[in-house]
């Protein structure tokens, strides 16, 4: 017996025991401790995450949603209202415009970024390794800068008198176009910022996801006359379905918190074209001192994730199901 | 699930809750009380520190002052924070005077009636700020608008701004600097967003107006309103205002090369600024006193900024507040507040300290005391974030013509008037 063996307690010639397959022989009072507590460990690595998300995370949200049913002046002890403050939100026309902005962005920013993100994916399926690598950093490269940085530079690039893109229309003799300034272009400008910062990282998830769909589907596909369409609609896309799930959800989340790139490309405007949830949630709490209000729409905001993500597990599960 | 197992999953749920119930809880009593002498300052103004850690210290040593410097678009959010947990607050904080309305409303701060009430009078109406019948503290680094032109740019068009100027004589240079530019410089500014509205509400406070009265009512006069806003729309129309925000660097390089020669603005932003960004140009600028809109009107400007110390009610150390606010209108104070913040708004500064020194990046003119003679109207911040929100989102629709300024304004009103 090995020195190595004798630690696991395992006999020469085992080897070794996983969750789903029997223990190996192993003799000794160890062998029965890990019989009766084969599942312990686990719990052991993730316990430290969650010492840290539950008062933290959980915590945070609780509280939360105990201030939605108070009304808190400022230093004051707070008092119990009951639903009036979902009242008031639900019945506030901005809060209704702000939810109106984000649902139409965030349903822009989705239908541009996921034929865009898959796209980009494929393309770097065609690559050879060292290339795609490469291009996997260049691509990826936009999630890892300031999205403050970014949001100025995007200012200074759309900006309708002094923006680059204006300055290449005035070499053509046109007019600038108000990518700011207009309240039907603004929205898509705060689009156009955050496709160009996360297309990249959702990519590679994608691509991800395509290398592990066997190569000898397509092959086989290829052999029954499959063209690159037929290969896409019976094989990709139904494979890669759990990631694209999971790059929707992830996506859909965080166009629903859509906020840092409004602050600082619009403000809410023009004309409140790009006021979205999070910010009505801002104002209420730090600009009313309304926190009770503000909690209201955070509670509001998040069932409506809850509820979105649900639909989109169920229409993209769906066809699992069914077969 | 065995007896084992059950138990080990209760001890596990036992303690997510009680780990969850934790991040609930509100904080215990701090370690550390503070002593009765010390004073903690939470201040925007980076050229502050240096003149309370000097100045204020040596007219009282015995306190020990802790100056701490947040960013002024992240002080509300900390104030606000700190007053709801009860934790973590300061003895005085600045605030922006836009807060003050919202703010001192909530009776978090000390009453300071006692001693500011009895130097009412050398104060103009509105510069007391408070709540009720309590006075909180008054306006520091008032906002009184100027035009600042550079007058050697419009020099080279052979044009000057007439002395005494009205707004329709300004508009006329500006006109006639359109055409001999060929439209590439401008007198007016037209800031996007809430700079934007600030700016149109500087216009209408300089003829009168306000939307909230001193008792937090609404009181605006609406066709006041809408003649102002039509003024700076036709203004936009005509092709006479540059499209930009002194805040992006853009700005800059267009008074640098002289498309932007003339701005709208407050002291503190304005000259402190251009001294800043185009030292270059010492010499060129001139100031303004805000026109009036008809000829022989008295004069008066408009308010854009401004801000105050207030002390917070709950405070260990309530008489280092009161002795550290009260100092700023010492001599001592009121220099200081000159070298800081620009203007003070308590009128007996003029015969306690030099208000009219020459500034030789405007030739010469004696900035401060000119800004300072022409006072703006009474202006009530109240339910301010209300306000500009609602102001913003209108005169952008104005600008951008989706509404006529009646409209822009019956919008306003119609937002405010819900409240």
């Amino acid at each position: 017996m090995t020195a190595l063996q004798s630690r696991l307690d395992v006999e020469p010639g085992a080897t070794g025991a996983g969750p789903n397959r029997p223990a190996p022989a192993a003799p000794g009072r160890r062998r029965r401790a890990l019989r009766r507590h084969p599942r312990s460990a686990p719990y052991l690595f993730i316990a430290p995450f969650f010492v840290v998300f539950l008062p933290f995370g959980a915590g945070s949200v609780l509280l939360a949603l105990g201030m939605a049913f108070v009304t808190w002046p400022l230093g004051q002890a707070p008092v119990f209202v009951g639903g009036d403050n979902f009242a008031t939100v639900l019945t506030d026309p901005l809060f209704g415009k702000a939810m109106g902005n984000t649902v139409y962005m965030l349903a822009g920013f989705l239908l541009a970024l996921m034929p865009l993100a898959l796209f980009v994916a494929v393309l770097l399926k065609q690559l050879r390794k060292r290339s795609a690598n490469i291009v996997q950093v260049l691509v990826f490269a936009p999630i890892t800068m300031s999205l403050i940085a970014v949001a100025l530079v995007f200012d200074l690039i759309l900006n309708e008198r002094v923006g680059f893109v204006s300055g290449v229309l005035a070499q053509f003799g046109l007019d600038p176009i108000p990518f700011l300034s207009d309240a039907g272009l603004a929205p898509w400008s705060i689009i156009l910022l955050r496709i160009w910062r996360v297309l990249g990282y959702y990519a590679v998830i994608l691509f991800a996801g395509l290398q592990s769909i066997p190569d000898e589907y397509y092959e086989a596909a290829a052999l029954d006359g499959a063209n690159a369409w037929q290969r896409f609609r019976h094989i990709t896309f139904p494979l890669l379905k759990p990631v694209t799930l999971f790059v929707l959800v992830a996506a859909s989340i965080a166009a629903w918190e859509l906020f840092a790139e409004v602050d600082v490309l619009t403000d809410g405007g023009p004309a409140r074209s790009t006021l979205t949830a999070v910010m009505y949630i801002f104002q209420a709490s730090f600009g009313q001192f309304d926190l009770g209000k503000g909690a209201a729409a955070s509670a509001v905001l998040a069932v409506a994730i809850i509820v979105s993500t649900l639909l989109a597990n169920r229409l993209l599960r769906s066809d699992d199901r069914d077969r | 699930m065995n007896t084992r197992r059950r138990l080990a999953a209760t001890a596990a749920l036992v303690a997510a809750s009680a780990l969850t119930l934790a991040g609930c809880a509100s904080p215990g009593t701090p370690a550390e009380t503070p002593t009765d002498n010390s004073l903690e300052v939470w201040l925007f103004s980076s050229s502050m520190p240096a003149v309370i850690e000097d100045q204020f210290q040596a007219a009282y040593p015995d306190y020990d002052v802790e100056v701490v410097e947040i960013p002024i678009g992240d002080m509300t959010q900390r104030l606000v924070v700190a007053l709801q947990g009860g934790e973590g607050l300061p003895d005085v904080v600045q605030l922006p005077l836009r807060e003050s309305g919202g703010l001192l409303s909530t009776g978090q701060f000390l009453d300071l009636t006692a001693e500011l009430g009895p130097m009412a009078d050398d104060f103009p109406d509105g510069a007391l700020l408070g709540t009720g019948d309590q006075i909180n503290t008054f306006t520091m680094g008032s906002g009184n608008m100027g035009l600042w032109v550079n007058e050697a740019a419009l020099a080279k068009h052979g044009l000057a701004v007439p002395e005494n100027p009205t707004w329709d004589d300004i508009v006329a240079v500006a006109e006639q600097l359109k055409e001999a530019s060929g439209g590439t410089q401008y007198m007016f500014i037209q800031p996007p967003g809430a700079n934007g509205a600030n700016m149109f509400n500087a216009f209408f406070n300089s003829r009168g107006g306000t939307w909230w009265d001193e008792n937090g009512e609404l009181a605006v006069d609406e066709d006041l309103a809408a003649d102002t806003l039509e003024f700076l729309v036709d203004l936009h129309e005509r092709g006479l205002v540059y499209d930009g925000v002194w805040t992006e660097p853009t700005f800059w390089d267009s008074i640098r090369s002289e498309q932007v020669v003339g701005w709208t603005m407050n002291y503190g932003v304005g000259s402190t600024n251009l001294q800043k960004n185009v030292p270059e140009q010492s010499g060129q600028w001139r100031l303004i006193t805000w026109p009036t809109w008809e000829a022989g009107d008295e004069q008066a400007t408009g308010v854009f900024g401004g801000s105050l110390f207030a002390g917070l009610a709950a405070s260990d150390n309530p008489q280092g507040v009161k002795d550290f606010i009260l100092w700023w209108l010492t001599p001592e104070g009121l220099q200081a507040t000159v070298d800081t913040l620009g203007l003070v708004s308590y009128e007996p500064a003029a015969e306690e300290i030099d208000l009219d020194f020459e500034d030789p990046y405007f030739g010469g003119q004696t900035v401060i005391s000119d800004l300072s003679s022409v006072p703006y109207p009474p202006f009530y911040f109240f339910n301010w974030p209300e306000t500009e929100g609602a102001v913003t989102a209108a005169v952008d629709a104005a600008y951008a013509g989706t509404l006529t300024p009646r409209e822009a304004i019956d919008q306003i009103v119609a937002e405010l008037g819900s409240l």
